[in-house]
């Protein structure tokens, strides 16, 4: 679309999974949408859980184990009491997977 | 699901081990197949075809090698969370990988001792044994990792970033013999205990006991 000379930005390009093909094309409002597009609504917990993914990906070059979210969630106090059932609510969907999508990083991949 | 008495581990293609006649006995076994041992279920080969035993392919190896095509004659798909569930009920567990092989007696809780001594030719070999650690930790075993000589190779270069969560988030001790390596303790990453496996450990290193269940990648 066009407006006054400006042009809407093209659609950052997806992998064959769905998930963003550059992690660099990530952006606030691309998960935004996305996750409207994908009918969930992104509370605190969902935000802090897709910067966390993304963060220990950035560092390790894959996503955090389910554990390891837990451990962190606990200590950041976000969640005090959390456990594979809160990630499970967040994202019902093999949580961890469904994060990296909106977390702008590829899909984990291996069977873990 | 029948329990498995004896457990192989296979992750290389180009090794045929004498396993077959050695379960000759045995009440039931389980073959498991990782990294590239996954191709003996793609092949002729012998070891992939086994009648009498319960062969299961890694689906992530496999994934990345065959794509979405079905293992050949009666190996399933399975996960190295399986793996790990069904060798804790095992008594025991032989491993046939790039580093060697390993066969070791077990039992229910024993210590698991994930044995690195090859240096990764590629990405694939670096990230399946990395993988394999993961698994354990992520089903939170009691289990070490050693990286031996050329093995270290994992933990430098690519290879230190994945390595480095397990030191970061405490997911399972890293443990280095660097003896037959030709590189040195200040190439590892800060946390991972240098010391010689099966002697005595010198005053200021770690102390590494022989006694666990070896899975010699």
């Amino acid at each position: 679309m066009e407006t006054a000379g400006f042009v809407d930005p093209p659609e950052p390009r997806l992998d064959n999974d769905g998930h963003l093909a550059d992690a660099a094309d990530w952006t606030r409002d691309w998960a935004e949408q996305t996750a409207r597009r994908d009918g969930v609504e992104l509370t605190d917990l969902h935000w802090w859980l897709i910067g966390f993914v993304r963060d220990h990906y950035l560092a390790y070059g894959m996503p955090p184990l389910m554990r390891v979210a837990i451990k962190a969630m606990r200590e950041a106090g976000v969640a005090e009491a959390a456990s594979s059932r809160t990630l499970y609510r967040l994202f019902p969907d093999r949580p961890i997977r469904q994060a990296c999508r909106y977390a702008g990083v590829p899909a984990p991949e291996s069977c873990i | 699901m029948p329990v498995p008495h004896y457990i192989a581990l296979v992750r290389d293609f180009r090794v045929e081990p004498a396993w077959p006649t050695q379960t000759a006995g045995a009440e039931t076994s389980l073959l498991f197949l990782h990294a590239d041992g996954v191709l003996h279920a793609a092949s002729e080969s012998a070891i992939g075809h086994l009648g009498d035993v319960e062969i299961v392919v890694c689906e992530t190896s496999w994934r990345r090698r065959m794509g979405s095509a079905a293992p050949a004659g009666h190996a399933r798909r399975g996960t190295l969370v399986e793996f790990f569930d069904r060798l804790d009920r095992a008594a025991c567990v032989h491993c046939v990988g790039l580093g060697g092989t390993s066969a070791t007696r077990h039992s229910p809780g024993m210590r698991l001792c994930i044995e690195i001594g090859f240096a990764p030719a590629d990405d694939c070999q670096r990230r399946e044994a990395l993988e394999f650690a993961l698994a354990a930790a992520a089903l939170e075993l009691d289990a070490e990792v050693r990286f031996t000589g050329p093995g270290c190779e994992h933990l430098t270069a690519t290879g230190a970033r994945g390595w480095q969560q397990f030191l970061d988030h405490d997911l399972l001790p890293l443990m280095a013999d660097v003896a037959e390596w030709r590189g040195g303790p200040d190439r590892l990453p800060a946390g991972v205990k240098i010391g010689r496996f099966d002697t005595p450990a010198s005053p200021g290193s770690a102390v590494l006991p022989a006694d666990r269940t070896i899975l010699r990648l």
